[in-house]
Parts: structure tokens; sequence; C-alpha cells
């Protein structure tokens, strides 16, 4: 279980969070929607200490943290319970995608080169990127760079694995084989993920729970079916329109 | 015979022979001032990257300047400043540095140093901003430190991008060396002018110099590229 409070962030005179409260159930997936300049990626970014929040805490299982006043080791305590998935993959471009998911392994939870690489294969087999280990970054598409990524994530067991916009910077073609690994991962691995996302069929299939943001606030919170099907606020609709009557667009 | 060939193979070979005992001056220069010029070039563009206080300024003035600087002046600059600085400090408080037993071709070593590591400085700065931030994020997220991230993801990266430049400079401070005669040291080019003045067989000394410097070059070049 994460619980989340009073996540508070500012750029100079401009408050991007403020005040965001989270709760997500262990093995649950929780998808934060919202228009983009709401927050969304900012307040991830905060959890595993990349931004540093002006305020909040967290708790990760029995782990409780200040979000602004942690210390370098509780910081990295976190950050070995946690993954992170990023918009633009970040693979390590000097190793292998069979390298790119042991690092972690060997140099943070120091196994045995042979357990590492045995677990390595394991995870990029469960994202369909069997027969890739040896292939470096630059040989690979958007969606297979974002596979490894998310094998990187898994290898590590986290507690969490954040996603930040994970098929943002995919051409349209590759993000079914993206959302298609996370949804497996979601459903046999049982994962605790929070994912932040514009894909609203990915959220309204995968989701347990639906965030909605907007200027740095939760406007709307709760499953799948009642912030999509049936938002309340008017924020939601106008953001679902936009969405939804584009998707009516390409199927004419 | 010795009036109608354009140039005489009897300097050509005088000039290696006495040349040839100034190569390791040459070389000595280069490698002191490149060795220095690391650890000066480390020091100013870790100060940069990192934004250290007063450090990081003083490593900002540091490269403007000596990369503005001709190498020549800046030897100069060092060659006649120094003493006059250490005679000040002396008035003011009264330690006395030696400076009139340091050999004139350490004070070269300051000056060469002082350009070469500006050069060196630019490089390992770029060499590691040419690294994607995004990949240091990906480090730290998976729980790595920060001296962890630099040594497997940052370093291995910026070394291949810094490779080639360093090697560059390297040869470029190699041939800097041929300015320091101006302060009085007496290396390869300079051996070459105390030996013309004899004689005045200015083309084959030059030519025998020249041959001297691309053959180090080319043995530098291939060394660095291994």
């Amino acid at each position: 279980m994460i619980e989340i409070q009073n996540v508070r962030k500012s750029f100079g005179d401009r408050e991007i969070l403020k005040g965001i409260d989270m709760t997500v159930p262990t093995g649950s997936v929780t998808v934060i929607l919202g228009p983009s300049g709401s927050g969304k990626t900012t307040f991830l970014r905060t959890l595993n200490f990349l931004e540093k929040a002006d305020a909040g805490q967290m708790t990760l299982n029995d782990i409780t943290v200040d979000l602004h006043k942690a210390s370098k080791k509780e910081i990295l305590n976190i950050r070995r319970h946690t993954s992170m998935v990023f918009q633009m993959y970040n693979l390590f471009s000097n190793m292998t995608a069979l390298e790119n998911v042991m690092e972690g392994l060997v140099t943070v939870k120091q196994m045995k080169q042979s357990e590492a690489r045995a677990k390595a294969e394991q995870c990029l087999e469960a994202v369909g990127m069997k027969g890739f280990e040896a292939y470096y970054p630059v040989q690979l598409s958007g969606g297979q760079q974002q596979r490894v990524g998310i094998a990187r994530a898994i290898a590590m067991d986290p507690a969490v694995i954040l996603f930040d916009e994970p098929t943002s910077a995919l051409e349209p073609e590759l993000v079914g084989e993206v959302l298609g690994a996370i949804k497996n991962i979601a459903r046999e691995m049982h994962v605790t993920m929070i994912v932040v996302t514009h894909e609203i069929a990915f959220a309204k299939e995968v989701a347990d729970q639906v965030i909605f943001m907007e200027q740095g606030v939760i406007v709307e919170q709760g499953t799948a079916k009642e912030v999509i099907s049936n938002p309340r606020e008017d924020w939601t609709r106008q953001f679902l329109n936009r969405y939804l009557g584009q998707w009516e667009d390409y199927v004419i | 015979m010795e009036s109608t060939s354009i140039i005489s193979f009897q300097y050509i070979s005088g000039t290696f022979w006495y040349v040839l005992g100034y190569v390791k001056v040459t070389l000595w220069l280069t490698f002191a001032s490149v060795g220095f010029g690391i650890l000066l070039g480390l020091i100013s563009s870790v100060a940069q990257l990192n934004r250290i206080p007063v450090l990081s300024q003083l490593a900002d003035v540091f490269v403007i300047v000596c990369r503005s600087l001709p190498n020549m002046v800046l030897l100069y600059l060092v060659y006649y400043g120094l003493p006059i600085l250490f005679l000040a400090l002396e008035d003011q408080t009264g330690v006395h540095v030696p400076y009139e037993k340091v050999p004139v071709s350490l004070v070269a070593v300051v000056g060469l140093t002082l350009h070469t590591g500006a050069y060196l400085s630019e490089i390992f700065r770029a060499a590691n901003q040419s690294v994607p931030k995004g990949q240091v994020e990906a480090a730290l997220a998976i729980g790595m430190t920060w001296a962890q991230a630099s040594r497997r993801v940052v370093l291995p990266q910026a070394a291949v991008f810094a490779l080639p430049l360093f090697a560059n400079q390297f040869l470029n401070t190699m041939k800097s060396t041929s300015i320091v005669f101006v302060i009085t040291v007496v290396e390869l080019l300079g051996s070459a002018k105390l030996y013309v003045e004899d004689n005045s067989a200015y083309f084959e000394a030059y030519i025998v110099v020249a041959l001297i410097y691309w053959s180090l070059g080319i043995v530098l070049n291939l060394s660095l590229n291994d």
C-alpha cells in the first residue's frame, strides 16, 4: 500500500502541485489522466526524488519519508524500492538490451552475473523482447526500447513502478505493443503501478483507479467506469471529449 | 658541387644529430603539460558541471581567459609575471619563494599547462554533457548512487566522445612546445635555431625539424588511437 499526502511543488512563482493526496493499494493499477501541464509528470517525479517536492509525505509499505526533507540514505532506499519507466525510454546507450536490464541487478542488488543474466532474460521475455538481448538501444525501434525500459524496471522487483507517459513519444502503430506489455505485467505479476498517460482506452481496460488532474489538483477520482464513463466534473468531460473526439476522427 | 645543389645533405644530417638530443625536451614539455593539463581540466570541468561555489566561477574565468590568450602571450605573462608576484608576496609577508632556482623549463610547463588545461576543461565538460541527462536519471531511478551512475553510465560514453578531441589537443600541445624558445627554453625548434646560427642553412634545419615533428605526431596519433 502506498499513501501519498499533500505533495506540493512550485517552479519559481508557478505552483505546479497544490497538495496531492493519493492512496494506491498493493497490486493495483492507478492511472493519472489530465491535460498537459497539469502536473502529472512532476508529481510522479517527486515520488522518487528526481524532483524535490516543497512538501509532502509518502508511505511505501513500511517506509515513511518526507518528500521535501528526506536524507540521502532515505532517498536511495526509496529509489531501491521503486522503478520508473520514462517517456524517452532513457536506456543506457553504452549497454545492450540485456546489459540494460542486468545493470541494476549487478550494481545495485549486487547479484552474481549468472543470476542477473538469467533474471534479465526472463524479464525481457516477459515484455516480448526475447531474441533482442544483444541489441544496442540505437538498433531498436521506439516501442522495443520502451519494452526494454519496462523490463529494466520490473527486474528490480520494485514495490511500485512509476510510468511517465510511456507511449507519448511513440509512433501510433508502436503504442499497442508497449501498452500490451504493461497490461501483461499488471495482470500476471500484480505489480503496483502508477501510470501517467493520455491513453484513455488503456485506462478504461487496465486501471483499478483513475485519477484526473488539472492545474495541480485532483479534480476527480474513482474507478475507471466512474471517471471515464460517467465523469461528474466539467474539466474531465471536456478533456475526455477532446481525446475521444480525436479517436472518432481516426475512425472516419 | 656544393654551390649547385638546392639543399645540402651534409647540413641535414648535421642538424639531425644536433637537434635529436632536444627531442626529449619537447617530449617532456608535452607530457608534463598534458599531464598537469588533464588534472587542471578535470578540476575545472567538475567545478563547472557541479556548480561548486567559488571554484566554478574561478573555473569560468580561467577557461575564458586562457582560451582567449595566445599561448605565447600566456608564456610571457607567466615568465615575467611570476617573479613579480613572488617578489610582491615577499614584500607583504616576508616569505621568500626561491623562484630564481626554478628551472625555466618548469615555467614553460606552467604556461603550456594553463593553455592545455583550459582546452581540456572544455573537452571534458562537453563530453560529460554529451551523455543525455535522462540516462543519469534512469540510473538514479533504479537506485544507483551518483558515483555509480557516473562510473557505469556517464564515463564510458563521455570517454568515447572525448578521446578524438583529446588526441587533437595532445598534438596541439606538442606543437605549441615549439614557442617556448621565446622564454629561453631550448627544445627541438630552439636547438635548430641555435645550430643554424653557425652555418645559415635554414632550409635544411627546418626540414629536419618538420620531419621530426611529423614523425612524433604519427607516433602519438597511433598510440592514442589504440
